[in-house]
């Protein structure tokens, strides 16, 4: 089944809403495919657009392919996967042909990332203060000491009591919550103007979740930073993102407005995996199954 | 379940007494560095006096966040850890009573870690073969049949009988698991985090699984989870804990609707719902659980509940029934309740 777009005319672009309308996109990916080895595409053909300061939520279950979209773009793949073909336009920039040293020069920069488990992410021989002000020397120049008080600045900023305290804290003397601050502090220390985060709050208990998505839509507002959510929950997506790109199999399958993607569903995948994620809002008296899901996952 | 609804009889009869009950751990010397000095044994409450009953052929669901003691609940009613102090009956009698494999055929385990939960050497078919082994029942000659009708009615065909649990996907582990529970007939199952590592199309498979199986073998359970939708779909009555205390207990309709405690009210706020035209406000919980090592006087939830006054921080408050099978440990419940929610 073809890609359904809820917005843009037969073969036109992903984007065409609201501010994207109107705005050049920050980040265009057109048909994308990452291969592993010699093996079949993990990524097979996948486009979408991202303007400057939206939030685009990539929703799909396990092995649909999220993850290794975005670290294509984060130029992070493992070294057995390839971007076999596809182009992907950041700011100007044509990401696959640039140069490694030039791809390292955007990481952490313009482009940053947030991944699921804050604990395996942090060094845990350093203080958290340390590697948020690594961050700042390597990316901004700082000088130790400045980079030091830059530190406990970002420290407050996202929302971290008592920072100067805290940044002399382990990694392991921090709760999962905090610890995926202190990576949202080192991500946001460039002021990068692109933020992938891939299953941000998956790791966490839900009013930790809470604090911490309300964190990521503040400051993206603030830093007007776009913001390209990894996520298997469809709840998070409606929560945060103003559009939607749902994935199966390595292929977008539905693309638009989240209002659209989740109140007029157009795609079956999309209108089966709303079905069967249980309400806190309504009762339902069963929910809906893909029937094909279990065949396919052992195959 | 939800679907079962109709089944339940007119009656409700305890299948689980739970009175008072109490776990404490004690950590080893190595946490008695820092702050709390050296050498010091700290305790753990993990299970805090709980008091509830499970009756026959309803799911009572168990929610909190990591560490508040759900898990370690469920062991206790499950006699897989000796309570600290306080009284536990199943359908009557003390575990003890029963003796040890008479109440564990009674009283069944499905795991969230379903590969973990497995044998890694043993064949779908022979795992679940071996309860029946175990429990000597029925002639050997007829066990294997046995098992293959129960893996059939979890939905894993002949096909799967020889596979190892590595060759499963996690829902098909997870179906195993069941069938493993299930082969003995118990009255009573714990659902520990079921379907909490599984994809949500696998995990809607496996939610109806479970209520099917309850229809058909007129099952009690006992749901822990983490997340409220998946309970709220699943559980008739519902508990809520927080730092070894249940909180807030009642039926599920009443829970969503009527939520007395301020932390129920925060957890079903904090939610996000699958919906862009119902988004959250932002007010979140702010701050961390406390350590369950170090749990604050009073009122435990008061470090972080945005009404607490004075009393909150020296009385620590009992559950108390408000009506309608309806209980909440909060001495502001009547007050809030007038409030907005």
């Amino acid at each position: 089944m073809s890609v359904v777009e809820h917005d843009g005319p037969a073969g036109g672009e992903t984007f065409s809403l609201s501010a994207a309308r109107i705005r050049q996109p920050l980040l265009s990916l057109t048909d994308l495919v990452v291969g592993f080895g010699d093996g079949a595409a993990a990524v097979d053909g996948v486009s979408f657009t991202l303007g400057a300061g939206e939030c685009l939520g990539l929703v799909g279950e396990s092995g649909s392919g999220k993850s290794v979209t975005c670290l294509s773009l984060m130029g992070l793949l493992p070294p057995r996967a390839q971007v076999r073909g596809g182009a992907a336009v950041f700011d100007g920039k044509r990401l696959f042909d640039l140069e490694p040293r030039a791809r390292a020069a955007l990481r952490g920069r313009e482009i940053a990332m947030v991944f699921q488990d804050p604990l395996g992410a942090l060094n845990p021989v350093h203080t958290v203060g340390w590697q948020i002000a690594e961050a700042l020397m390597l990316n901004q120049g700082l000088s130790a000491r400045q980079a030091r008080a830059g530190a406990v600045d970002l420290m407050a900023r996202v929302g971290i009591p008592e920072p100067r305290r805290r940044a002399k804290s382990y990694p392991h003397q921090m709760s999962g919550g905090m610890n995926q601050r202190v990576m949202i502090a080192i991500a946001i220390a460039a002021r990068p103007k692109l933020l992938i985060a891939d299953e941000p709050t998956t790791a966490l208990d839900v009013t930790i979740q809470a604090q911490i998505l309300d964190l990521l839509d503040d400051l993206r507002r603030e830093l007007d930073m776009a913001l390209l959510l990894i996520t298997h929950d469809l709840g998070v997506v409606a929560q945060m993102a103003e559009r939607v790109a749902v994935m199966r199999h390595g292929k977008v399958v539905e693309t638009g407005s989240v209002d659209a993607t989740f109140h007029a569903p157009q795609h079956p995948y999309t209108r089966a995996l709303l079905g069967a994620v249980p309400r806190l809002d309504r009762r339902i008296a069963r929910l809906a199954t893909l029937p094909e899901a279990q065949e396919l996952r052992a195959s | 379940m939800t679907g079962t609804a109709a089944a339940e009889p007119p009656i409700a009869q305890p299948l689980v007494e739970v009175v008072n009950l109490r776990r404490v751990f004690r950590s080893g010397h190595r946490f008695g560095l820092g702050r709390f000095g050296f050498g010091q044994r700290l305790e753990c409450r993990a299970v805090d006096g709980v008091t509830l009953t499970i009756n026959r052929h309803e799911t009572f669901g168990l929610v909190g966040e990591s560490g508040c003691g759900k898990s370690t609940l469920g062991k206790l009613i499950l006699d897989l850890l000796a309570p600290s102090d306080g009284r536990l009956l199943f359908a009557g009698r003390a575990p003890g009573d029963w003796g040890k494999r008479a109440f564990r055929r009674r009283a069944q385990l499905v795991f969230q870690d379903s590969l973990g939960a497995l044998d890694p050497r043993l064949s779908v078919l022979a795992q679940v073969r071996e309860p029946l082994d175990i429990h000597d029942i029925g002639p050997r000659a007829e066990r294997n049949a046995e098992a293959a009708r129960m893996l059939e009615e979890v939905g894993l065909g002949a096909a799967f009988h020889g596979r190892y649990p590595h060759q499963l996907s996690g829902g098909q582990q997870q179906r195993a698991v069941i069938a493993r529970a299930l082969v003995l007939k118990p009255d009573f199952v714990v659902c520990d985090e079921p379907v909490s590592a599984l994809d949500v199309s696998i995990q809607a498979q496996v939610i109806n699984l479970l209520q099917d199986m309850q229809a058909r073998y007129g099952l009690t359970y006992l749901f822990i989870s983490h997340d409220l939708s998946v309970v709220r779909h699943s559980a008739d009555r519902i508990g809520v804990m927080y730092l070894g205390r249940l909180v807030e207990l009642a039926d599920g309709e009443t829970l969503f609707e009527r939520p007395l405690h301020p932390y129920t009210r925060a957890l079903i706020a904090a939610v996000p719902i699958p919906d862009p035209r119902k988004r959250r406000a932002q007010h979140s919980l702010r701050g961390d659980p406390p350590s369950p090592f170090a749990p604050p006087p009073g009122c435990r939830f008061h470090t972080r509940c945005p009404h607490a006054e004075a009393r909150c921080r020296d009385e620590d408050p009992v559950l108390r029934a408000v009506g309608g099978g309806h209980a909440v440990a909060c001495h502001l419940a009547e007050t809030l309740a007038e409030g907005p929610a």
